[in-house]
């Protein structure tokens, strides 16, 4: 259980980091090309 | 392929991204100082490219390893050397790859790559170009033995070790299963992408433009660099499960062709110019479909690795 | 009920399944869960992410048309899990592991649900995302992270399956 708590929590903030940055890369394109659908 | 035949390979690969590599560099230089559009297109084309090819050229680097290990000739401590020195230029070469694809896929979108991502290029492949010959001049030393200079052998001095990284991931309960996890995300992410992508090509919500969905690639090459670096790190922990198992050949393989494919979709004009309501032209189609069926191998031989290749 | 557990562990079909040399048994279970969850959860956390604001230019009432082959992947994974559990289902039973990832699953199914009535609506893309849209969203992909984790984990739970599948 330790260490599927363990596991868990690392995904989590790996996953965050990741998603920040494609976040991030993803809505800086938004400046550059038109918005919207 | 037997140990023989993988060391045969890592001999004829690390050519690419050391000769291959500073020809593109060249190219790179050459466009920007003439200022041609195409020339700065093929450059970052040939640097993604090359990011590829780099991956096999590790990989098969581990196999050479093992083919010569023990011989009474062979220095232990330089092929640790020559194999750290490569892993470090590897994150250096798929750090520039990515930097280039993303400037080919701002130069589709905006008819030219954003101003920091040519300069970002460029100093990224100096430093790679820079790390490769490094690590060229070791892989050199390690059967050449004319070559080498006083003090070669020995130093310690590397800064990315993959036997710190193996005993690590070894040592510590939660990291196994925290790389296979966020393999699996890394994973989702990629199929999400390339389903939604080539489902419109193949007719599938016909009303949205292709140039819409474009703007979905670079999260799909983000999946991919996640599944690249943890990939890499099941390698560098038990590589004797890995250097000679036909299912991760395969995967490798498959995953080459997949990945280089993306270029289809990043630059030509087939795809992008898919407007609201258009139908694909058959060709399209098919490069779609067997888009879809390349990743689905790459998951199937990823899948398989314990059973077909039999070394778990 | 850990009788009935016991006999559809023991059954024709679950040892089959688990013991054979077959690629076609566990392996190829394996393999197509694999699949599965690449579909439902990346088509769902791109449909998330595109509420969240990513990937602007995508019409939401575009992606809607995804969704089939999200559900197609969510289908897949339950017949595909179903055969998983039953070839080991004492263990599985009671582990609180596997409740863990019933339990995501069922919440991001859930939010796929909700998400499914807003698609209906035929003004979706000329209006502004709702910060719930953007709260479920976000929900959403969490519970797939939660999801993939503790499918993941239910590897290194109790003796689990010894395959020499392809041998």
């Amino acid at each position: 259980m330790q260490l599927a708590i363990a596991v868990a929590v690392r995904v989590l903030v790996v996953t965050a980091i990741v998603g920040v940055i494609g976040y991030i890369i993803d809505r800086s394109q938004d400046r550059r090309n038109n918005k919207g659908p | 392929m037997n140990l023989a035949n993988l060391t045969h390979l890592h001999l004829l690969l690390n050519h690419f991204p050391t000769v291959g590599f500073l020809i593109g560099l060249g190219l790179f230089l050459a466009a920007i100082v003439g200022k041609s559009e195409n020339l700065k297109r093929a450059s970052l084309v040939i640097f993604f490219l090359i990011a590829l090819l780099a991956i096999p050229t590790y990989l098969s680097g581990k196999a050479a390893q093992q083919a010569i290990t023990g011989r009474p000739d062979v220095p232990e401590a330089l092929i640790e050397m020559h194999q750290d020195s490569a892993l470090l230029a590897l994150v250096f070469m798929e750090l520039t790859g990515f930097v280039a694809w993303l400037g080919l896929w701002q130069f589709r979108r905006i008819s030219r790559p954003a101003r920091w991502n040519l300069t970002a290029v460029f100093l990224l492949s100096i430093i790679t170009f820079g790390l490769m010959a490094r690590t060229a001049i070791m892989g050199g030393e390690i059967r050449h033995p004319e070559i080498r200079t006083e003090g070669t052998v020995g130093s310690d001095t590397e800064w990315l070790k993959s036997a710190s990284i193996a005993t690590f991931v070894n040592t510590t309960a939660w990291a196994w299963p925290l790389n296979e996890t966020i393999h699996f995300i890394g994973l989702s992410l990629v199929l999400g992408v390339v389903l939604v992508v080539n489902l419109r090509i193949l007719g599938v919500m016909k009303n949205v433009s292709f140039a819409a969905l474009h703007r979905l690639l670079p999260w799909g090459i983000l999946g991919f660099a996640v599944n690249l670096i943890t990939g890499i790190l099941f390698f560098i922990t038990i590589p004797e499960q890995y250097t000679q198992n036909v299912a991760l050949h395969w995967k490798v393989v498959l995953m080459l062709i997949a990945a280089a494919n993306v270029l289809y979709f990043t630059l030509f004009e087939e795809a992008w110019a898919l407007g609201p309501g258009d139908d694909a032209p058959p060709t399209a189609k098919v490069i779609a479909a067997s888009t879809i069926f390349l990743w689905i191998g790459v998951i199937y031989f990823g899948r398989m690795m314990p059973f077909i290749g039999g070394s778990f | 009920m850990m009788d009935f557990l016991a006999w559809l562990e023991q059954s024709g079909f679950a040892t089959w399944v688990r013991e054979s040399n077959s690629l076609l048994a566990y392996p190829s279970v394996l393999f197509l869960h694999t699949v599965g969850m690449g579909c439902v959860a990346g088509i769902s956390a791109l449909v998330d992410l595109r509420i969240l604001g990513c990937a602007s230019e995508v019409p939401l009432t575009g992606l809607r048309k995804t969704l089939p082959y999200m559900w197609a992947g969510f289908w897949l994974n339950t017949v595909t899990g179903i055969v998983l559990f039953i070839i080991d289902a004492t263990t599985k039973a009671v582990s609180p592991v596997f409740y863990t990832k019933m339990t995501f699953i069922a919440m991001a199914i859930g939010v796929c649900l909700v998400q499914r009535g807003v698609f209906r609506d035929p003004l979706l893309d000329k209006r502004p995302i709702e910060m719930k849209g953007k709260i479920l969203a976000f929900t959403s992909i969490l519970c797939w992270v939660g999801a993939i984790t503790a499918g993941r984990l239910l590897a290194y739970v109790g003796p689990g399956v010894v395959s020499s599948g392809g041998r």
